[in-house]
């Protein structure tokens, strides 16, 4: 053996000093973000910390057990760790062990090789893919009394409600304490429908419809995202889930199936026909008028909404009148092109779509 | 040359068909092939397993308005290119008996075979392309894909007998033997693959 | 070798040296069949491919510092980070450890002079090279098992075999799928479009049947790499060896069967998916064992906390909290809350960076003086791991908590009001941290390369065979062919003393032509004596036509793609009409 080499090695150390306190402060700060995350509050987000229903709930409860478990063996593993540094300056060479050694050490790998690895998947198996995969499967066709459709589009989500003439677009309403069993189609590319705080994530498929239980214990505002790489604007594919008392929802969806009153006012009517002759009406349907288009949303009750191409801003008038100018500007790769309009024109088809009510 | 290198050498050279075989060393080429046609038999998997991965996610196999496949024309195709299995094993034990005339007769005449087999085929499927193009259904697809993925294979095959028929002209040499090892073990393959893939190709009318 | 001392030894050197000597400059290079120029070739270009895929990773990073950022437009973004993965899976993790170390190491350690196939291993690297696209069938082919001295390989050895054996199945599944994705593109076929039957969901079948086994492709190294570092730096064998090398090929096979994990939500019927997430939890049990292995080899030896040790334990730190992870996946209803999350990119940085990339650096340091005979400067070797560590954990930790508060993978943006604003804040200066330990490292042995002190052949008391020669190694790597009888034989003391015998007797040492020898397949007997090839033309003038035929197709010249085509049946022809010395 080359000398030389030994002395490279007899100068090192040094740095290494503070090996396994680093380690053990570097999971300590890791756990820690994690509790903070956890504990922190969260309205309207998206955040699987915040179940709203059974679903979500038992898939949390799974995830802690799990993360116990892992927490107890990576801390197993820095002790070990953590010992072996301790035996840096341990006396001779061990090159070769004894026999007996050896069978000590070799029962050791199997024991937290094998024969534990075994067992605690064994009960994680029983506990996760036979337990809790049957409470988040979705119900069996015509087991719930709300059916929903939902349609990926390349950016949007339209929603539709079997049994009524209602159409809307990424707001999804929803009676509360009630199963929804939710159709997942697509009209283009793979989406992925994902309300984490209702339940897991299920994909749309081209040519082969899912389903999946939406379920909300208790009123309020539900983030949801596409979770499958559709394209240039993947990331501006939101949607809002409400689960509303079941009146105000009833009065909701009766009037979601009603087509548009006419206009009111004549800017209002001059607006309608902005929105007809211009290229709107090749794109968006407005029931109650002859816009059937069905490349963009159903914009038939567009004031009932709260936000704007798919949760990217919030559908108010100033972001409306900026958005119809220049819809590239905030979502760049989207399919609605910027129109030429006058003054006039644009004033008239603002008054226009703030009627939709 | 040292004592030890010579008598190790004498293991290898023209009298190696001596050694007990049970301790001789694959030759390079050998495991060259065979790694080969591991990777092709995976291929191939690929491929029937996509067909079949169709079918069974199809109400109607074949898709409506493309007729069932013939049966009689494939299997007796693929009957003649199995039974040049014969010649070709023969000319590789003509090689390693050292015979390289006979092996060389024995290499053209199954040649001769494939090239028969390939031109019919060929006929057939750019008669079948003409019925039901691959940009009208995933069953004609797969099909197309499948066939044209054999008759690669064929066309490859002839190549390398080609080369083994231009090598074996100038005699034998213990590379050349290897080479014409590597022709029969790939001749062997192609035509197993026919068997699988002809029996895919007329599923849908059995 | 220390007594390597009378005249007709000496004599022997010299017409080894003679023998084996490589063409001088760029025709050497391009014409090389040397596996060890191969692999620096392979090591520089996958540093490139690193270097440009960690500028695009910085520049994502960049983008998401803060919601609503504007460093890159949505079309720039999606471009970079899948040019990101790209790079990183296929020009850089696969070809530096299979290309770069398996080429360098593998004769080495098991004392032969060169690969199997040392015209289709520079064949292989020059398609690689000529081709980002397709350079996987070359890997694929280049590095077959070889007839060598298979019941004494080191552990190492056992990882390079089984990622062999995984490439040669696992490749054909992502030929077909991008085969039959250019036909439905160039050709109108059929085979992803659902109107005309077709289905969708084959892609992913097919890319995860390739995917998943692949993922064993890119750790399997690393395994080798932390096996052969573990016992040189404790001064003990591996902990239950037979047990590590079953575990090593038995990883390689049930990877085959896990593949539709990674398609938990596309709704494949339940039972489906019941079957996979046990298949996935089975996978689980030989990476348990080898973890276990190296935590008692390092708890029963006597460590030294030096660089290649460090970059191991850190290996092994991010491989538990990345495996740990992982089994949380094998749980249905967990993965399909969190996958497409940045929950798995979390999850997946940990194991190809954190466990499969530490160890290649690891080992970049290890070998470092065997290839280049100089030592690197420790203390900064030291600092730049610490630097990475850090920077690792800060960049890919908090990507586990903003997937559970919902951050989707791959988007572009996100919005200020869900929270994950301070998450990616510490992902991005931490992704900066990272880069300045590797640049840190850069600069460490490109000083060490020119100003570190000779190394001597064995500065580490390392146990392989490669220790047992100068640093560099000489061309033709051993001039006596080794005797080997445990898997540790720089520790067989008399077995090396045998060797330096036999070279002063002139047994063994193989000096009449460019000569390797070959043992039985299955009891590694010595056999025969194989003439190899020397410099080539032909690997580099074929890669450069089988680069044209598949360019010309995806750019749709068919008339200059047959060309090529004939160009390369010629080169084939050219690459076989020198036929080796008859013995």
């Amino acid at each position: 053996m080359d000398t030389r080499g030994r002395d490279l090695r007899g100068k090192r150390a040094a740095p290494a000093g503070s090996l396994v306190r680093r380690l053990l402060l570097l999971a300590g700060l890791g756990c820690a973000l994690l509790l903070i995350a956890g504990c922190g509050q969260s309205q309207g987000g998206q955040s699987t910390l915040h179940p709203a229903s059974d679903q979500s709930r038992k898939i949390l409860h799974l995830f802690w057990g799990m993360l116990a478990a892992a927490v107890v063996v990576f801390i197993g593993a820095v002790v070990l760790l953590a010992i072996s540094y301790r035996r840096r300056n341990r006396e001779g060479i061990p090159l070769v062990e004894a026999e007996n050694e050896k069978a000590v050490s070799s029962g050791l790998v199997v024991a937290f090789g094998i024969v534990i690895p075994v067992a605690c998947l064994i009960v994680l198996f029983f506990i996760a893919n036979i337990g809790v995969v049957k409470a988040t499967d979705a119900p069996a066709p015509g087991q719930t009394k709300m059916n929903v459709t939902v349609i990926g589009h390349q950016w949007f989500w339209e929603v539709r409600y079997p049994g009524s003439a209602a159409v809307t677009a990424n707001e999804i309403h929803i009676p509360v304490k009630t199963p929804v069993n939710v159709t997942l189609k697509t009209a283009d590319v793979i989406h992925s429908f994902w309300v984490p705080e209702l339940n897991k994530k299920v994909d749309m498929i081209p040519g082969h419809p899912n389903t999946l239980e939406l379920y909300a214990d208790h009123v309020g505002m539900y983030r949801g995202q596409c979770a499958e790489f559709c394209g240039l604007q993947h990331a501006h594919m939101s949607m809002a889930v409400y689960a509303d008392p079941p009146a105000k929802f009833r009065a909701w969806l009766a009037n979601m199936a009603k087509p548009v009153a006419p206009p009111a006012s004549p800017q209002a009517k001059a607006g309608e026909q902005v929105f007809l002759t211009q290229q709107c009406a090749s794109c968006h349907t407005i029931r109650g008028t002859s816009a059937r288009g069905t490349i963009g949303p159903d914009l038939t009750h567009l004031q009932t909404r709260n936000t704007l191409a798919a949760l990217t801003i919030p559908n108010r008038k100033g972001y409306l009148g900026a958005w119809v100018i220049d819809p590239q500007h905030f979502k760049p790769g989207n399919k609605m092109p910027g129109l030429n309009l006058s003054g006039a024109q644009f004033s008239n088809l603002l008054t226009f779509l703030e009627g939709l009510k | 040359m040292s004592e030890v290198t010579r008598s190790m050498e004498a293991t290898s050279g023209a009298g190696a068909a001596r050694v007990d075989r049970r301790r001789r060393a694959l030759p390079n080429g050998v495991w060259g092939v065979a790694l080969f046609i591991a990777t092709e038999a995976a291929l191939f998997g690929t491929l029937f397993a996509t067909y079949f991965y169709f079918r069974f996610n199809s109400p109607h196999w074949p898709p409506q308005g493309v007729e069932n496949p013939k049966v009689a024309l494939p299997l007796i195709l693929t009957a003649i290119l199995v039974s040049t299995t014969i010649p070709v094993f023969f000319a590789g034990r003509a090689a390693r008996a050292g015979n390289a005339r006979l092996a060389w007769i024995l290499f053209f005449v199954a040649l001769l075979i494939q090239g028969g087999y390939f031109g019919v085929q060929v006929h057939e499927f750019l008669g079948d392309l003409q019925k039901f193009p691959p940009s009208e259904s995933a069953y004609a697809s797969i099909y197309f894909t499948l066939l044209g993925a054999h008759h690669a294979h064929v066309v490859v095959g002839m190549l390398i007998e080609v080369w083994v028929l231009g090598k074996l002209l100038g005699g034998i040499t213990n590379y050349r033997l290897i080479g014409v090892r590597v022709a029969t073990y790939y001749w062997y393959f192609v035509n197993l693959l026919a068997i699988g893939v002809v029996f895919t190709q007329i599923y849908p009318a059995l | 070798m220390a007594t390597v001392s009378t005249p007709e030894t000496i004599r022997r050197l010299h017409r080894l040296d003679r023998i084996w000597q490589e063409r001088p400059g760029v025709l050497g290079w391009l014409t090389t069949t040397d596996h060890k120029r191969i692999g620096i070739l392979y090591l520089f270009t996958s540093l490139a491919f690193f270097a440009a895929g960690g500028t695009e990773a910085l520049l994502v990073r960049t983008q998401l510092i803060t919601p609503n950022g504007s460093t890159l437009s949505p079309a720039a973004f999606n471009t970079t980070m899948t040019m990101h993965g790209v790079t990183m899976i296929f020009l850089f993790v696969i070809p530096i450890s299979t290309g770069a170390f398996g080429n360098y190491l593998l004769p080495l350690m098991i004392g032969a002079r060169d690969m199997a196939y040392p015209r289709l291993n520079a064949f292989s690297y020059w398609v690689f090279l000529g081709s980002g696209l397709f350079m996987y069938v070359g890997v694929a082919t280049g590095n077959g098992p070889n007839a060598g001295w298979f019941d004494y390989m080191p552990l190492f050895c056992y990882a390079f075999l089984a990622v062999s054996f995984a490439l040669v199945f696992a490749l054909p599944a992502l030929s077909v799928d991008c085969l039959f994705l250019e036909l439905d593109r160039r050709l109108g076929f059929n085979f992803f479009n659902v109107g005309h039957g077709g289905n969708v969901l084959l892609w992913q079948h097919l890319f995860w049947i390739f995917g998943h086994p692949e993922v064993y492709i890119i750790i399997l190294p690393a395994f080798g790499i932390a096996t052969s570092i573990i016992p040189t730096f404790t001064r003990r064998r591996m902990v239950a060896f037979p047990m590590v090398a079953l575990a090593e090929i038995l990883v390689a096979f049930i990877g085959f069967g896990v593949w539709a994990h990674h398609m938990f939500s596309v709704g494949l019927p339940t039972i489906t998916t019941i079957y996979f997430a046990a298949a996935s939890m089975i996978v689980v049990i030989p990476s348990a064992i080898q973890l276990f292995a190296w935590l008692t080899t390092l708890v029963t030896g006597k460590p030294t906390f030096t660089t290649p040790l460090l970059w191991i334990i850190g290996f092994i730190v991010f491989f538990i909290i990345g495996g740990l992870s992982g089994i949380m996946f094998a749980a249905i209803p967990f993965d399909q809350q969190l996958t497409d999350t940045y929950f798995v990119v979390a999850h997946f940085h940990f194991i190809i960076f954190g466990a499969a990339v530490f160890p290649l650096l690891g080992g970049i340091y290890y070998w470092f003086p065997k290839v280049t005979g100089r030592m690197y400067n420790e203390p900064a070797g030291q600092a730049s791991f610490w630097i990475t560590a850090l920077g690792s954990a800060l960049t890919f930790f908090p990507m586990h908590i903003v997937g559970l508060l919902g951050m989707p993978r791959r988007v572009y943006t996100y919005p200020a009001n869900v929270g994950w604003g301070p998450y990616n804040l510490s992902e991005t200066i931490g992704s900066y941290i990272l880069a300045a330990g590797l640049v840190l490292m850069v600069v460490n042995l490109v000083w060490s390369y020119f100003r570190g002190p000779a190394s001597g052949p064995n500065p580490f008391g390392g146990a392989t065979l490669e220790w047992s020669i100068p640093s560099p190694p000489p061309e033709y790597n051993f001039p006596v062919i080794p005797t080997v009888s445990s898997a540790y034989p720089m520790w067989d003391v008399e077995d090396r003393e045998h060797d330096v015998d036999k070279l002063n007797r002139g047994e063994m040492v193989l000096d009449q032509g460019h000569e390797t020898p070959a043992s039985t397949t299955l009891d590694g007997y010595f056999d025969e004596i194989l003439d190899m090839p020397s410099n080539s033309p032909w690997p580099v003038v074929t890669a450069l036509m089988i680069t044209g035929v598949f360019a010309m197709i995806l750019t749709g010249h068919l008339v200059a793609m047959s060309v090529f085509l004939g160009l390369f049946a010629l080169s084939v022809m050219g690459w076989h009409s020198v036929e080796p010395r008859e013995a």
